[in-house]
């Protein structure tokens, strides 16, 4: 009864290598079906569908393999992905942190939208009053920086910042 | 003109008004992105990129150069002072580099590292002016089917040389490559893959790839670790070496330069295997190998003349046959392609005044880096005090706004964070990034002289084992792959189980 209790199986036991193969081969399987939509071969040569036909076939070829040695290979499991708590909480903030940028940006303005991204991200790792001070220092001197200086396009709100 | 001539004039056209200040700001930037742990010259010469975007082509490629080589040396610093290498190549200096420190002699071991580097550099660069218009105008010879083979080779020896598994390798070229196709088809114009959506008729941007894959990838590993670390440095005083060391370091730096020059001529090197290799030859050759991993000075001029040579030697292969060998040419490829260039051995003929003011502003930018190092490596040395809780919220918002800069368009910037978070993940699952990166860019390039190719054998693809170079190309393609599966293992205790960025 006991080797069966170990014996369980945690979706954290599973191999990253073995996922990200298996969505390689999804992702292949579909690019090749995708690839018969386009000619593979015109008159006077190959055809929009030549490469993308040969190029996802492999890709699903070498995806299977990929998958099927992942299970006898060595590999970091999907319960090692993350090396602490407090890097768990450092991607998840910057990650929500960027999803925020992309969703807000048009609509609050660059100057407001990095402000409060950058606030989330400096207070993983000082108190909030210098984060604050940061977040808006940094935010002010980006705009300026690439807006005047280098000339580069920044999203701005409906009042140009 | 002769190559003397037209790199005199590229000597001029560098040192002259904004060239001159690009190629400061390359090599100031290169600097920062070596001495701060954590990042290496791939991220920052693909952060940087899409600042570039506005400039002069010459302007942009002579200031991401300036990052590339600048980068080797500023990784010196951090290796010799807090144990931690500023980028890869400079991982075997700590070894060597931080006892010198220990010992009080930190300054000595700066100072032999940036002459080493210069000396390493400007002979390389020497070899890149001998070799480079030679085999470019031996190169205009070749037709699609021998280009085609030649691209072929170049990223079989970057899939087959970097990362743990063969298998992977290839998986994540294919990807590069699929992903190149989505668009407009380079020969016949037909959009494939667009999915109804018209960002994508346009393809993926190169630079929303690269800034995900290297940028935003370096700062999710870099917030795995502790953000609030302290670190402390010791004194640096005395940059030259006594006297008796300056025979033991000469002779390094000769045979480091003319090692990494050799190595950076062959694609799917990095600048680590020189600078591995360099090191122990060095201790083979030593009298006193028990010195070794306590403080000789040929443990870092070696090494670090190796890892700075190898840049001039890397741009051969992308000058003279357009193929870049690594990570950062692939950038410098995109680079050339955003301001309508095609490396390759037309472009000695076509656009001389940018290859040759790229080739002047190496030999300026390694002067200046000489100066920068040698007299301000206190200066520098500050800089590794950068806490990472400052530093990476402030490179992710200017890799943001870069990205957004480009086409004024959101759609880059999510694709940018797609591309970050799917390249964490296949790190994670010890899949090299490098491939992808360089498939992509020569994708097209790629799939344009297969259907060239092909349209001239009319569909006969064993016509490429009739064309004598083709088919000596197609034999080293098959050695590199036998090389690959029979070599897997011993190559992991070579190169250990990182995969090299650069």
């Amino acid at each position: 009864m006991e080797d069966k209790k170990k014996k369980t199986w945690h979706l954290g036991d599973l191999k990253i290598s073995t996922l990200v193969s298996f969505a390689m081969a999804v992702f292949a399987g579909a690019y090749l079906v995708a690839s018969f939509g386009y000619q593979y071969w015109a008159g006077y040569g190959p055809g929009a569908g030549f490469m993308p036909r040969w190029c996802s076939g492999a890709l699903l070829a070498l995806s299977l393999v990929a998958f099927f040695q992942s299970f006898r290979q060595e590999g970091m499991k999907v319960s090692e992905l993350f090396p602490s708590k407090v890097a768990v909480t450092n991607l998840l903030v910057t990650w929500g942190a960027l999803v925020f940028f992309v969703v807000f940006c048009k609509l609050l303005g660059f100057v407001i939208t990095t402000t409060l991204m950058l606030f989330a991200l400096f207070t993983r790792g000082m108190k909030w009053k210098p984060a604050l001070i940061w977040s808006i220092a940094v935010a002010i001197i980006c705009f300026l920086l690439f807006k005047s200086v280098l000339m580069v396009q920044v999203p701005v709100n409906q009042f140009g910042w | 003109m002769g190559t003397i001539t037209y790199f005199l004039e590229g000597l001029f056209s560098a040192a002259s008004g904004m060239n001159l200040l690009c190629c400061l700001a390359g090599v100031v930037a290169g600097m920062l992105v070596g001495v701060l742990p954590g990042l290496g010259p791939t991220a920052g010469t693909a952060l940087l990129l899409p600042l570039t975007f506005g400039m002069e082509p010459v302007q942009s490629i002579v200031l991401l150069s300036g990052i590339y080589y600048g980068a080797m040396y500023g990784g010196t610093i951090s290796s010799v002072l807090i144990n931690t290498p500023g980028e890869a190549a400079s991982v075997i200096t700590c070894v060597d580099g931080y006892p010198m420190a220990k010992q009080g002699r930190a300054g000595q071991a700066l100072g032999v590292a940036a002459i080493g580097s210069f000396v390493g550099g400007i002979i390389s660069l020497i070899g890149l002016l001998i070799l480079g218009p030679t085999l470019a105008s031996y190169a205009l010879k070749f037709g699609p089917p021998e280009f085609f083979c030649l691209m072929l080779m170049g990223l079989t020896l970057v899939i087959g040389l970097l990362g743990k598994s063969l298998v992977k390798g290839l998986i994540v070229a294919f990807l590069g490559l699929a992903l190149s196709m989505v668009g407009i088809d380079p020969s016949v114009g037909t959009v494939r893959f667009a999915m109804g959506n018209d960002y994508l008729m346009n393809g993926i941007d190169f630079v929303s790839i690269a800034m995900g894959m290297f940028g935003l990838v370096e700062i999710f590993g870099n917030l795995e670790g502790n953000l609030n670390e302290k670190r402390t440095l010791p004194k640096i005083k005395g940059l030259i070496p006594p006297r008796d060391e300056w025979k033991p370091a000469t002779g390094a730096i000769l045979r480091g330069s003319f090692l990494g020059f050799f190595i950076g001529l062959i694609p799917g090197t990095n600048s680590i295997i020189p600078a591995v290799m360099s090191y122990s030859i060095e201790k083979k050759l030593s009298k006193h190998p028990e010195r070794f991993g306590n403080g000789a000075i040929e443990g870092v001029a070696g090494p670090e003349t190796a890892n700075n040579s190898y840049c001039g030697g890397a741009m051969v292969p992308l000058f003279t046959l357009g193929i870049p060998t690594s990570s950062v040419m692939a950038v410098l490829v995109g680079a050339f392609i955003m301001h309508g260039l095609t490396p390759g051995p037309r472009l000695f003929s076509e656009h001389p005044v940018l290859v040759w003011t790229v080739i002047g502003s190496m030999f300026i930018g390694n002067a200046i880096l000489l100066f920068l190092n040698l007299p301000l490596a206190n200066v520098w040395a500050k800089i590794t005090l950068v806490p990472d809780r400052v530093l990476f919220p402030i490179i992710t918002i200017v890799a943001l706004l870069g990205v957004y800069g480009l086409n004024n368009s959101m759609f880059d910037v999510i694709c940018m964070i797609i591309f970050g978070l799917v390249g964490y993940l296949l790190k994670k699952a010890d899949f090299p990034l490098a491939p992808m990166l360089l498939t992509f860019i020569l994708g097209d390039q790629l799939e344009y002289s297969l259907v060239q190719s092909m349209t001239i054998f009319k569909g006969d693809a064993t016509q490429f084992f009739r064309r004598p170079i083709c088919a000596v190309i197609l034999a080293i393609i098959a050695v590199v792959l036998v090389f690959s599966v029979l070599s897997a293992n011993k190559r992991k205790e070579i190169l250990g189980t990182e995969e090299s960025e650069i």
